[in-house]
């Protein structure tokens, strides 16, 4: 824009519910977290939830966006998002927590947390990011990985003898009764995009809904760790990473059913004060 | 064991001012050998308990072996027979070897041992009116599934307590 | 009349999570707490409280510390290891100044332990627990009455404080039944708690967990030792029993503490000077007070369950004025871990002591 430019209309803006001031823009060039920042932003503003959002930082640079968003936070241990936003939500019914977290924090440190919540149907939300390895830390082996993918301590490529298979936690977290949502998308094409911010709102709203535990896994590209660029980072996850990890949605009820059997609900010891 | 220790606790509640209960299981809390401390006191029991007691329930050989020699000078033993085998040398307490189990099998329930024993102790000392251990074990087991067993449990304490009063008159099994 | 009733340690601490108004409690079974656990699943929801057992203490203290920011009132119990599994998140707890309460019932360590009584977590929870070179206030109740009063206190010094409290006692004092009055404790008006995050709605600015500190930690460590000074100013509890003029002093806390009250009545009876000092607070330490008793005493003895961990702070606070003997670990009445400290054992030990001198 040249000097002496006049805005006359603004046809884009920064959704409500994000900030740019708190802190400095850390993203690296071609990060895909910067999306998710705007697609979070974009669904707690459409929804209107911006006044009662907790947010649980995890640590790792999905971390970053919890204050890049205007909303209320908690600043949590490597991996323990998960068990923070359920203690939260116990105490606090009425509000929306979420946590937000990498699969080295939730697949690895904090994967204990994660199928204990599905496992209790805590009504949370969790934002997964997976982009196949540790950013903050430097490009180290996670259990999401890729097979042959070279990390800084799988330097001949990820060796299934030594460091095992890819990890699914949506596929997971699909088989187990206590989900109401599960989806995996991406978001390194505009229609993506879309798609990722469909499917966060969805997963907010069974929070809204009472449904129940839900999950929403986004597919980020991670250039400096993959020895990449932007660019080649971008059609590195629609040429690989998809195919180890399909988009989709692999889950989304209404109601979680279940019964109990009276007989069962007789049987046990209690101890009588 | 614990079971009596705390039966004795509930109903001593009511009589004394100061009453602790000391549990004291070995490594695992089910089965192997247990011992309890109970302290019925008016004045505040600043210890939780002693090495050295007034009384002591027996019912076992390692038991036998840890509190027989323990037991203060002028106090008293109450030993299971039908389990321990041992007869103390010591002549400065007063022992009651009474056949505990053989006695709960002729009951019926050879889990009311302990309760033969406490009524037993409570004959021999005193401490406690037998009707305030009554009261405890209906508290402790009305409405649960030991319901069913109060009355033998009842009956139990009585045995023991005239267990007792035989022997002092001269009855069977006297020390 | 007060409600009087024959309550085990651990009945007594959930008693005391009651009367404390406390409203969430997060914890895992462990062998010798889970009586509390079991108590408050009963009792913490008739009074509107949060129970949740979690899938381990890891989660138990992340639950805590997330709930505790809400603004409620928030504690969780474990046992030795639960303790270590759960610093990580007292460290961060204790740098995002945020108030809880954690009792440990000791078990016998190290490892995974014995479930029987012991004190040899004392070095560990006096000294803050986790990595950063934090402290936590540590109270140590010796009956089921304190153990109900304490954890009352210890939630509103948690509230006055904003840090983590630990109520440290021990498998005699959890399983032990005494009377108690279940009595509600007032301590007195607390500051408001103007950090609570409870989303915009509830205040409006957003706040996201981190103070004026952040970042700054040489400014917070020396906001934190005004604090330390502050905490030992005001809160330092004991109990000196015939201590005035007495000639050997005993210093313990927890279950020895009761055996050493016990052995103090007993040689008193044979007419020997020897008195007590029973620690309510482990930190602060009342180190005045115990140099000023140490001052006028021949010698004193530490009794503590353990190799002699307590003992160290006493040498600390005498300076090398008084002979301070230690009877430790080996003064238990049976080899195995279910042996303890009887009062018989520290008579004896006075009196060897008294007798070599
Ligand atoms: S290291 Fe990777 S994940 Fe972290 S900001 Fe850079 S690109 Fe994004």
């Amino acid at each position: 824009m040249g000097e002496g430019a006049v805005i006359k209309q603004q046809v884009v803006g920064k959704p409500k519910a994000v900030q740019l001031d708190f802190m400095p823009f850390k993203f690296c060039p071609g990060c895909h977290e910067s999306l998710v920042w705007r697609a979070l932003g974009e669904v707690i503003d459409e929804l209107d939830i911006q006044g009662k959002a907790i947010a649980c930082l995890d640590i790792g640079c999905s971390g970053v966006l919890m204050v890049g968003l205007a909303v209320d936070g908690l600043h949590c241990l490597h991996g323990r998002s998960t068990a923070v936003a359920a203690g939260v939500k116990r105490v606090l019914p009425q509000a929306i927590c979420f946590n937000i977290g990498g699969d080295g924090s939730l697949c690895a440190i904090g994967a204990g947390h994660m199928v204990n919540v599905m496992m209790r149907s805590d009504p949370i939300t969790t934002i997964f990011l997976n982009n196949s390895g540790y950013g903050m830390t430097g490009g180290q082996v996670a259990p999401t990985s890729l097979i042959g993918l070279r990390t800084t301590t799988t330097p001949e490529g990820r060796d299934v003898q030594s460091t095992g298979f890819p990890l699914h936690l949506s596929e997971i977290a699909a088989t187990m009764l206590g989900t109401a949502y599960v989806s995996r998308v991406s978001v390194h094409t505009p229609a993506n995009y879309q798609k990722a911010r469909k499917a966060i709102k969805t997963a907010f709203q069974k929070q809204m809904d009472g449904v129940g535990y839900s999950l929403v896994e986004i597919l980020c590209a991670c250039p400096p760790n993959w020895g990449l660029s932007p660019l080649a980072a971008n059609s590195f996850v629609e040429e690989k990473l998809i195919g180890e990890f399909p988009l989709g949605e692999f889950k989304n009820v209404d109601k979680i059913e279940y019964t109990v059997d009276p007989e069962i609900n007789r049987v046990g010891r209690v101890k009588r004060g | 064991m614990l079971t009596m220790g705390k039966v004795l606790a509930q109903a001593g509640s009511s009589h004394y001012r100061y009453v602790t209960y000391h549990p004291n299981y070995g490594p695992s809390m089910r089965g192997g050998e247990c011992e309890c401390t109970v302290t019925l006191s008016n004045k505040e029991n600043t210890s939780i308990a002693s090495r050295n007691p007034s009384a002591a329930i027996l019912m076992g050989a390692g038991a036998w072996m840890l509190h027989e020699p323990q037991v203060k000078p002028g106090g008293l033993l109450l030993v299971d027979s039908s389990i321990v085998a041992e007869r103390t040398m010591r002549d400065d307490v007063t022992v009651h070897y009474i056949p505990a189990t053989q006695m709960a099998l002729e009951l019926g329930l050879a889990m009311v041992s302990n309760l033969i024993l406490l009524g037993a102790y409570l004959e021999a000392t005193k401490a406690l009116p037998l009707e305030a251990i009554e009261k405890a074990l209906k508290d402790k087991y009305t409405g649960t599934k030991g319901e069913r067993f109060l009355p033998i449990d009842l009956e139990a304490i009585k045995l023991g307590a005239k267990f007792i009063t035989d022997s002092q008159t001269g009855g069977r099994h006297g020390t | 009349m007060a409600d009087r009733r024959l309550l085990s340690g651990n009945e007594a601490i959930g008693w005391g999570a009651i009367l404390g108004e406390c409203k969430a409690f997060f914890g895992y079974p462990i062998t010798p707490q889970s009586e509390i656990l079991e108590f408050l699943a009963t009792e913490l929801p008739k009074v509107g409280g949060v129970f949740l057992q979690t899938e381990d203490e890891i989660a138990a203290v992340s639950m805590v510390y997330g709930s505790s920011m809400t603004g409620t009132r928030t504690m969780s119990a474990t046992s030795s290891p639960g303790i270590s599994l759960m610093q990580e998140t007292v460290s961060l707890m204790a740098y995002l100044k945020v108030p809880s309460v954690i009792v440990d019932v000791c078990r016998f360590g190290p490892g995974s332990g014995m479930a029987q009584t012991s004190q040899t977590d004392y070095r560990q929870v006096t000294k803050g627990g986790g990595h950063g070179g934090y402290r936590c206030i540590v109270l140590a109740p010796s009956s089921s009455q304190e153990c109900c009063d304490l954890v009352q206190l210890a939630l509103w010094l948690a509230d006055r404080y904003q840090m983590t409290v630990y109520v440290l006692t021990d498998a005699t004092i959890g399983q032990s039944c005494e009377l108690v009055d279940l009595k509600t404790r007032d301590f007195g008006a607390l500051p408001d708690k103007d950090w609570v995050i409870r989303g915009l709605d509830a205040r409006g600015g957003v706040r996201q967990g981190f103070h004026q500190h952040m970042w700054d930690y040489v400014g917070y460590h020396q906001d934190m030792n005004e604090k330390y000074r502050e905490i030992a100013e005001n809160e330092i509890k004991y109990e000196a029993y015939c201590a005035d003029d007495a000639e050997v002093i005993l210093v313990a806390y927890g279950y020895v503490s009761r055996m050493a009250k016990g052995a103090v009545d007993l040689v008193r009876e044979e007419g020997l000077k020897v008195g007590l000092l029973r620690l309510i607070t482990l930190w602060p330490f009342p180190t005045n007070t115990l140099r000023e008793l140490g001052s006028r005493a021949r010698r004193v003895l530490v009794v503590e369950h353990s190799s002699g961990l307590l003992v160290e702070d006493v040498e600390c606070a005498l300076q090398g004025k008084v002979p301070v003997h230690l009877l430790g670990i080996w003064g238990t009445h049976r080899r195995d871990s279910s042996g303890i400290i009887y009062p018989e054992r520290i008579v004896e030990e006075i009196k060897q002591m008294e007798s070599v001198a």
